[in-house]
């Protein structure tokens, strides 16, 4: 919203000041009268055309005045900027790699997918948007994942390209020696990394610091391996304020998981009881203010992620500020042109006027 | 009433004058009037043409020829100044203004009319007539003659040449010498002065300015009409101004040249800060050359 605005209005009455500058240029008044016999000898010899111009010069001067009071009362274009500042939250994903997400229960356009596959579709669109999810574009999110270890594999950035690119080239464990459920390690590692990010929240324009963090926590198992107690990793994430929200994944019942390759080259199935431990789950969401969700198939994950992103609302705050343009001093575009300073204008009357006074327009008196 | 000032002056004028009028005018302007008369003039042999009235017998006989004997008309003229005051004469751009060249000029001419032992009056006018001193003679008659052309005061700042000329004709019935003294920046003295040639010996003495015939290119200029107090602004930056001014000002000689000639009279043009004597004397020489009337 632009308006253009005088702010010292009071210095517009020296704008009178021209036409008292014009007529004392006009009149005779501090001439040296300078007699002559008769100015009928004068007239007689006509009036030249530089005579007649010469009513440029108090024209010029008058205006340079005029133009010099507008600018003492210091015009401006008034510029009403509205700033939204973001309070982001941080979000810290913690992603369970271990052997049991590879279980095929999960579809993804209608092909039979892994967990894992559909925990990236789905987080990543959570992330950035997309699949009727709006994206956490102002919020930090890291990602950490977890098997036997937990891993930080992306600091809390907001650099979500790299976040996803991340996201989507985690595997999951193969060794046995690597396999495992270490929820609480992760959960902790999760709280370390939040934490520190709220004390060394990176200072960018138009941000406040960090004022919600969460960890999202998929796993689809039971915490089977790490020397860190859930809940005790909970109590830690509680002290800090950080909610944790748990997501089992995995059908009811039973789930189809790939044990092998048979003789023909294809890939052999056996259904295997999907084991969560929601009690846990529901424990450490409890413990922290947060919530869990069950996420058996894909549309539900996606529903919970809609839910997560409803409950960390980003919350936005409008500033106004008033942005001047002096036009004394400053260019300026009005009605598509562009105009120079308009003390420019005055230097340029003033030398005009003062460059044919003292040339063409020279008066000896 | 006199100002040390004008004292000066006036003594300046009178020795400065006086040296111009020994040197040359004196007399001249009445040479012209020569034959009959009251005054002796000289005693020469008889020659063809002459009158043999003039024969004077008594130095014929002495002499054993005829001789003639010839007498100057009345040496005793009158002298009429009329000089103009107005306001235009205080203009002057060179060293002098109209108005003290006039003066001096003025006193020159009554100056070198004592010498010969002539009647001078002054008529001093502008747009009125500001002062009338009848003819008279004598040194003490001129000296006032000339504090008066200094130390008046005009009255009026505009000019009447015609109103002078008329009332000059109505107080003069004598014949006398009249000089006109003016800038002429004035009309309808034509008519007044035919008449006054009538009877009198008419010399107008114009007096004028070069930046009245032609401007310098100085830039614009605001003037102030001596007259009026109206005030003018001049661009002698254009050419074409000045070339007007100066077609104008010749066209205004040429017009003052012929209304002269038709009156068969000469003017004696005297222009300020350049030596005015001699223009008189070549002027008196002129009138001489060309004979008694």
């Amino acid at each position: 919203m632009t308006s253009f605005q005088l702010l010292a209005s009071w210095f517009l009455p020296l704008a009178l000041l021209a036409p008292l500058a014009a007529w004392r240029f006009l009149s005779s008044r501090g001439r040296v009268r300078i007699g002559y016999s008769s100015q009928a000898l004068i007239s007689a010899a006509g009036v030249s055309m530089a005579l007649r111009m010469r009513l440029i010069v108090p024209v010029l001067r008058g205006l340079a005045i005029i133009l010099l009071a507008i600018c003492l009362a210091r015009p401006v274009i008034a510029n009403q900027q509205t700033k939204v500042f973001v309070e982001g939250a941080a979000l810290q994903f913690l992603v369970d790699r271990s052997g049991s997400m590879r279980a095929m229960d999960f579809q993804l356009d209608g092909k039979q997918v892994d967990r894992l596959v559909a925990v990236k579709s789905v987080g990543g669109a959570f992330i950035q948007g997309g699949q009727g999810l709006q994206g956490r574009s102002d919020d930090l999110v890291g990602l950490i994942t977890f098997a036997r270890y937990a891993d930080s594999l992306s600091p809390l950035t907001l650099d979500h390209g790299y976040v996803i690119d991340v996201l989507n080239k985690i595997q999951p464990a193969k060794e046995q020696s690597e396999d495992g459920t270490a929820i609480g390690e992760a959960v902790a590692l999760g709280v370390e990394r939040l934490r520190d990010a709220m004390k060394n929240a990176p200072m960018e324009k138009g941000r406040q610091p960090i004022q919600s963090a969460a960890i999202i926590l998929l796993t689809d198992g039971e915490n089977n391996a790490g020397d860190i107690d859930p809940r005790v990793a909970a109590d830690l994430a509680a002290t800090y304020g950080i909610k944790i929200y748990s997501i089992g994944v995995g059908t009811r019942g039973n789930a189809p998981f790939p044990v092998g390759v048979d003789p023909f080259g294809q890939q052999m199935m056996r259904n295997i009881p999907v084991t969560i431990d929601e009690v846990l789950l529901k424990d450490l969401a409890k413990r922290t203010g947060g919530e869990y969700f069950r996420a058996t198939d894909t549309s539900s994950l996606r529903a919970i992620y809609d839910q997560i992103d409803k409950m960390e609302k980003t919350k936005t705050e409008q500033r106004q500020s008033m942005h001047y343009t002096d036009l004394a001093v400053q260019s300026f575009r009005f009605a598509g042109y562009g105009f120079p300073p308009l003390l420019g204008g005055v230097l340029l009357l003033l030398c005009a006027e003062l460059l044919l006074v003292t040339t063409r327009f020279r008066s000896v008196n | 009433m006199l100002t040390k000032e004008t004292i000066q002056k006036i003594r300046r004028i009178e020795i400065r004058t006086a040296r111009v009028v020994q040197e040359a005018v004196a007399g001249r302007y009445v040479s012209a009037f020569k034959g009959r008369g009251m005054e002796f003039e000289e005693v020469r042999p008889y020659a063809d043409g002459d009158d043999v009235r003039t024969i004077d017998w008594n130095v014929s006989a002495r002499a054993g020829g005829p001789h003639v004997k010839l007498f100057r008309e009345e040496r005793e003229l009158t002298i009429l100044l009329a000089v103009d005051l107005s306001g235009s004469l205080s203009f002057g751009s060179n060293a002098q203004t109209k108005r003290e060249l006039v003066a001096e000029v003025a006193a020159i001419l009554a100056f070198s009319a004592t010498r010969n032992n002539d009647k001078v009056g002054l008529l001093l006018f502008s747009d009125q007539i500001e002062r009338f001193v009848p003819p008279r003679k004598g040194r003490r008659h001129v000296l006032r003659i000339v504090r008066d052309l200094l130390a008046h005061k005009p009255v009026g700042t505009g000019t009447n040449i015609a109103a002078a000329i008329d009332e000059l004709n109505r107080i003069q019935k004598r014949r006398a010498v009249v000089f006109v003294v003016s800038d002429f920046l004035d009309n309808g003295w034509e008519q007044p002065m035919t008449i006054a040639r009538r009877r009198h010996d008419v010399i107008p003495v114009s007096i004028f300015d070069r930046r009245e015939r032609e401007l310098p290119k100085i830039g614009m200029i605001e003037l102030t009409d001596e007259e009026s107090g109206k005030r003018i602004i001049v661009d002698t930056s254009s050419r074409k101004v000045r070339d007007a001014f100066r077609r104008q000002g010749e066209l205004r000689a040429l017009q003052f040249e012929l209304a002269l000639r038709k009156m068969k009279i000469d003017p004696l043009m005297i222009e300020t800060g350049v030596d005015y004597v001699e223009p008189i004397i070549a002027y008196f020489r002129k009138r001489e050359a060309r004979g008694s009337r």
